[in-house]
């Protein structure tokens, strides 16, 4: 049985109904780690907020998305709510937004276990002074009483990457969690990344459109274009016999080291025109 | 500059606190014995004069700085509560109410605090505590229009959303991250409200619909005072309004910009 399987997933928003997302079919084994590309637009966001269910209400939602055999689409916000940050966690794009500046990062990851656990105050802080050593960041009871501002930004998405890992949740959602750092940063916390969700044994569904991060992280990746699901299997068959065009362009831009120099370098639309898939 | 701000607003706003404070234990007279000796000028042993029914100016004077304080508090406290939970609740989703909420506010804004103050007045007589409860009521769609607006733009943060994520209820959402990410801005809200309710209640008690001449308050003195017979009388308490009016409007300013968000970080 998987973790999650989503089926036949549409989204639609507004009055006249825009359909940003189509019928899209994925599904998530235990521990096991998709990664999900596509440009900018193509509804990688949405998909992981619709799984999340942080969908605004002027969506329209169907299909069904099914976790631990529970049913997400049609699930009350109070059960939902239990099952977010314990079973399921996310680790957002920005560290500089996704911590309260106005709050200790301890006290912030503090929260996330009181809400779902009864402990005393001083368990909660040994787990999150364990939890933040876990992540790499060195000097953690230090750590733990600085304010956001107080850290870099590397430090801040390892203390992101904690929070998210604090409830040891069955599947983490990375909304593109090193778009914001820079590369020898990026590098560093994508390792991390990889380490803890092996030690967890946790799912993961990594969103990105940076396909060599994903085939370093990925075992398997699924391409979306405009809303639906083109192409699904395991990294290395996709990225180097890409069955859809869309595919095939989105690998050869990326590859820009194999353009000889002096030559023109390559474009999605050499590959596929976007106008005959709406079509089709 | 922004320095100079803040410290001639603490100083100000300072004097007149501590003015009070000293009221409570100390005055030269009692600031409501009525005596013979009407409209003395400036002389020993009343420093300041005394009004048309022969009481000591000085005492009323420092006695009526308990009244300001306590307008001010009560008003923008009555404004604080009601307005920034609403405030707070309509900025976190609720379209409906929130459209309901807003057309109250934009009424309620339209009445002014005269209005009421009038209304209330005439309905269970005028006293310090009526001016203040209308002042307040005034003033909620003020610290609720602030709440909104704040706590839209804190909605849009990451944070809320991580939070929302972590399965954490709306009401601690919103005591917890929202409340003291906003909390700035009110208060240099409330600091200017404090003054706007000073001058509102001087002017409510100048036209009778405060304080009755027996209770030390600054707007009474002013209405009581001669301006022919003794015009020092009347120039006292106004000078008295105005550097409390001064104080709190420049300790709200300095207060903004010592927290400008700018500013932040690199304190």
């Amino acid at each position: 049985m998987s973790l999650l399987s989503i089926t036949d997933l549409s989204v639609e928003f507004g009055h006249n109904r825009t359909r940003v997302l189509d019928q899209a079919c994925l599904s998530v084994e235990p521990g096991q780690r998709l990664g999900l590309v596509g440009a900018s637009g193509s509804g990688k966001t949405v998909l992981a907020s619709a799984v999340m269910g942080l969908l605004p209400d002027n969506a329209y939602v169907m299909g069904s998305v099914v976790f631990q055999d529970q049913e997400l689409t049609t699930m009350r916000d109070k059960e939902f709510s239990a099952l977010r940050g314990q079973k399921m966690s996310m680790v957002f794009q920005e560290p500089m937004t996704a911590l309260d500046p106005t709050m200790k990062v301890g006290r912030q990851a503090g929260e996330l276990i009181g809400l779902h656990q009864q402990t005393s105050p001083k368990a909660t802080r040994t787990r999150v002074e364990e939890i933040f050593d876990q992540v790499g960041l060195s000097h953690a009871s230090r750590i733990a009483e600085a304010y956001p501002h107080e850290l870099s930004g590397g430090q801040r998405q390892r203390v992101v990457i904690a929070m998210a890992l604090v409830n040891n949740p069955d599947l983490i959602i990375c909304d593109e969690p090193t778009t914001a750092l820079d590369a020898t940063v990026q590098a560093k916390v994508l390792t991390l990344l990889d380490e803890e969700l092996s030690r967890v044994n946790a799912a993961c569904l990594f969103i990105s459109h940076d396909l060599g991060l994903v085939s370093r992280l990925c075992e398997d990746v699924a391409v979306i274009y405009a809303g639906r699901i083109v192409e699904t299997g395991p990294t290395a068959k996709v990225f180097h016999d890409p069955q859809h065009p869309y595919t095939a362009g989105l690998v050869a831009t990326a590859n820009i080291d194999a353009v000889t120099p002096g030559e023109r370098l390559p474009v999605i639309e050499d590959f596929f025109d976007p106008s005959q898939e709406v079509r089709s | 500059m922004k320095k100079l701000t803040l410290i001639v607003g603490l100083v100000c706003s300072g004097f007149v606190v501590l003015v009070a404070l000293v009221s409570l234990v100390w005055t030269p007279f009692d600031p409501t014995k009525v005596s013979t000796h009407r409209y003395g000028g400036l002389s020993w042993p009343h420093i300041l004069g005394t009004d048309g029914l022969g009481m000591d100016t000085a005492s009323r004077l420092m006695t009526g700085a308990q009244t300001t304080l306590l307008v001010g508090i009560l008003a923008v406290g009555i404004a604080a509560v009601i307005g920034v939970p609403l405030g707070i609740y309509v900025g976190m989703g609720h379209k409906m109410l929130g459209e309901v909420v807003a057309r109250a506010s934009d009424i309620l804004y339209a009445l002014p605090a005269l209005l009421l103050a009038i209304l209330l007045a005439a309905a269970v007589g005028a006293s310090v505590m009526t001016a203040t409860v209308a002042i307040g009521i005034a003033t909620i769609p003020i610290f609720q229009r602030m709440a909104r607006a704040a706590t839209l733009t804190v909605m849009s943060q990451d944070y809320i959303l991580a939070a929302e994520v972590a399965g954490t209820p709306r009401f601690i959402i919103a005591l917890r991250h929202i409340l003291p990410n906003i909390a700035p801005l009110l208060g240099v809200q409330a600091a200017a409200s404090f003054s706007m309710a000073i001058l509102a209640e001087a002017g409510l008690a100048y036209l009778g619909l405060s304080a009755p001449q027996a209770v030390p308050a600054w707007g009474r003195m002013l209405r009581d005072a001669d301006i022919y017979t003794a015009p020092g009388q009347a120039v006292i308490p106004g000078i008295a309004i105005a550097v409390a009016v001064m104080g709190f409007n420049l300790l709200g300013d300095g207060v903004r910009d010592y927290l400008d968000p700018r500013l932040r970080e690199v304190r």
